[in-house]
């Protein structure tokens, strides 16, 4: 935030009350507007936003020497980005990280209230975000926490979350051998094929290698080996087909982005 | 950042690619609706909720790890259109998100999705709801939601990493329908091997045109086609060419390495990329 200076003191109470103020203002105004009014607030901030970032790209540029001695091209618009752009944003997403907490909170605590099924599953979610919240907050508020609190932090972050994280994520294991199994079951061409080049990819990177490796590296019969085999149905086959797949979303992602930006776009963002 | 001064042939071709897809915008606008042929995927949509209804189970959603960026916003476009054909036959769905801002406007575009077919009070703002912004916290809330209310059809729509595997196999257990498209090649192949029906790679972005038939999003359809058929001229045309002359034509001509071979196509393909997030 260097380039719009630090409020210090008393004056950074004032100023988060004031934008604190002036957020639930801008707030209660954009709830009270009628749609119609809305919707053309919202095409024009996303003009704004967008011609904002097609500018930067498109103006020329000239070399800058940063303080470290780092060399990089900007132009007039470049350095609002790190300074105005980024700092709003995270604002932005940390308001809203707060509206999602609520949400959260809220059905949870409505499944408590009216005893669902399965309701003590909303109290250990309720109690783990407050704990961890507030155990969180103590941790990092002060430069040297209390040890206790520290070895809390600890526990709950290293010893519990960072553990049955892993357990999801080791899930998958299981997870890819029952979808492969339905998955190369022959039942079609395109299921055979599917089988034939997973069983030559499988072996090339494995110990398939050994059963070839009596064939020459060079020449011909390099071609009989399996690694090669293996190679070529990476190379030749999959990597363009992805390529391919990535322009084609890529374009997709150009042709929305160009229609939001200009407000043409109805569906989910702008109405009908 | 990146900046047209430093790389002409992104901001060109860029440029040029924006052309064609605003000039078949404006085309289909005066009536010049193209074809679009039939995509099983988003066919299966409408398979799906009636199957759904049918079984009095609910319809779940899942954006993955989208943010309100432009894949969040496509997959809550294709959820709009779930919601109006479940809002219909009352049958009830789940909306499960990871993000925050998408959150919020997902609740906004499911309200107005039961507004406009005429049945706001259908609406339930519980239906919506923020699970968590981690990813594997996230896959556990989901996969015990499709557990417990033994969901009959999942929608699996949006950025997908690891956790593709998790949804679409708990959902098998229960018996759901599943109908999946993610923009990332990488978890495509674990939809395929899992789900149903898959919507692969810029069908995705194509389901607004599908489903809605307006001429906008039918129009930039068009363009994107035209801007992949330039793609595949300049392609055969580096494959004859540098088949002919080999691998020493760049240094005599740059710009036609640019063009034609891989020297430009990489830069474009990560601004492309880009986009996408």
């Amino acid at each position: 935030m260097e380039g719009l200076g630090v409020a210090q003191g008393v004056w950074l109470w004032v100023a988060v009350v004031g934008v604190a103020l002036a957020s639930v203002a801008i707030i209660a105004a954009l709830t009270r507007t009628p749609p119609r009014y809305r919707r053309r607030l919202l095409v024009t901030v996303c003009f704004v936003a967008g011609l904002f970032y097609a500018l930067e790209f498109f103006l020329p540029t000239r070399e800058v020497v940063s303080e470290n001695g780092m060399v990089t091209r900007q132009n007039f618009l470049t350095p609002f980005i790190p300074t105005l752009i980024s700092p709003l944003a995270e604002v932005l997403a940390a308001f809203i990280l707060g509206l999602g907490l609520f949400s959260l909170l809220r059905i949870h605590s409505g499944n408590v209230a009216k005893r669902k099924p399965g309701y003590y599953n909303s109290v250990a979610l309720i109690l783990s975000a407050v704990v961890m919240l507030v155990i969180g907050l103590w941790t990092n508020w002060t430069e040297s926490p209390p040890d206790g609190i520290r070895a809390t932090y600890g526990y709950l972050f290293n010893g519990l979350y960072q553990n049955m994280d892993a357990a999801m994520f080791s899930l998958i294991a299981f997870f890819i051998l029952s979808a492969a199994y339905r998955a190369f079951r022959i039942r079609s061409i395109e299921g055979s094929i599917l089988m034939a080049s997973a069983l030559i990819v499988l072996l090339g990177l494995s110990f398939g290698v050994i059963a070839t490796q009596g064939l020459p590296a060079t020449g011909m019969a390099s071609n009989l080996r399996i690694e090669t085999w293996s190679s070529w149905v990476l190379g030749v086959v999959s990597l363009p087909a992805l390529r391919a797949i990535d322009f084609g979303v890529g374009l997709g992602a150009l042709a929305m982005g160009l229609r939001i930006w200009l407000g043409i776009e109805r569906g989910a963002l702008f109405g009908d | 950042m990146l900046h047209a001064d430093e790389n002409w042939f992104v901001a060109v071709f860029m440029g040029l690619l924006v052309g064609l897809i605003l000039w078949r915008i404006i085309s289909a606008m005066h009536g010049r609706l193209p074809f679009i042929r039939r995509i099983p995927g988003l066919n299966a949509i409408d398979e799906a909720v009636g199957r759904a209804t049918e079984m009095g189970r609910p319809i779940l959603m899942v954006p993955g790890l989208s943010g309100l960026d432009i894949v969040g916003i496509q997959a809550l476009n294709i959820f709009r259109h779930i919601t109006r054909t479940a809002a219909r036959f009352s049958t009830p769905i789940r909306l499960c998100v990871s993000d925050a801002a998408l959150y919020a406007v997902g609740q906004e575009v499911i309200q107005e999705a039961y507004r406009s077919e005429g049945r706001p009070e259908g609406y339930d703002p519980d239906t919506v709801q923020f699970i968590s912004g981690e990813q594997f916290a996230f896959a556990a809330g989901v996969s015990g939601i499709i557990h417990r209310q033994k969901v009959a059809a999942t929608f699996l729509m949006g950025a997908f990493f690891a956790e593709s595997l998790i949804f679409a196999e708990t959902a098998n257990t229960v018996g759901a329908i599943q109908v999946a498209g993610t923009t990332l090649t990488t978890q495509t192949p674990f939809f395929v091997a899992a789900c149903d029906y898959v919507i692969i790679g810029d069908e995705f972005y194509a389901a607004s045109a599908y489903l809605s038939r307006e001429p906008v999003p039918t129009g930039s359809l068009a363009g994107q086609d035209m801007g992949k058929i330039l793609f595949v001229v300049c392609i055969i045309i580096g494959c004859i060419s540098f088949s002919i002359t080999g691998p020493q034509y760049p240094a005599d001509a740059p710009l036609f390495y640019k063009m034609f071979g891989s020297g430009g196509w990489e830069e474009l393909l990560r601004a492309l990329r880009g986009l996408v997030g």
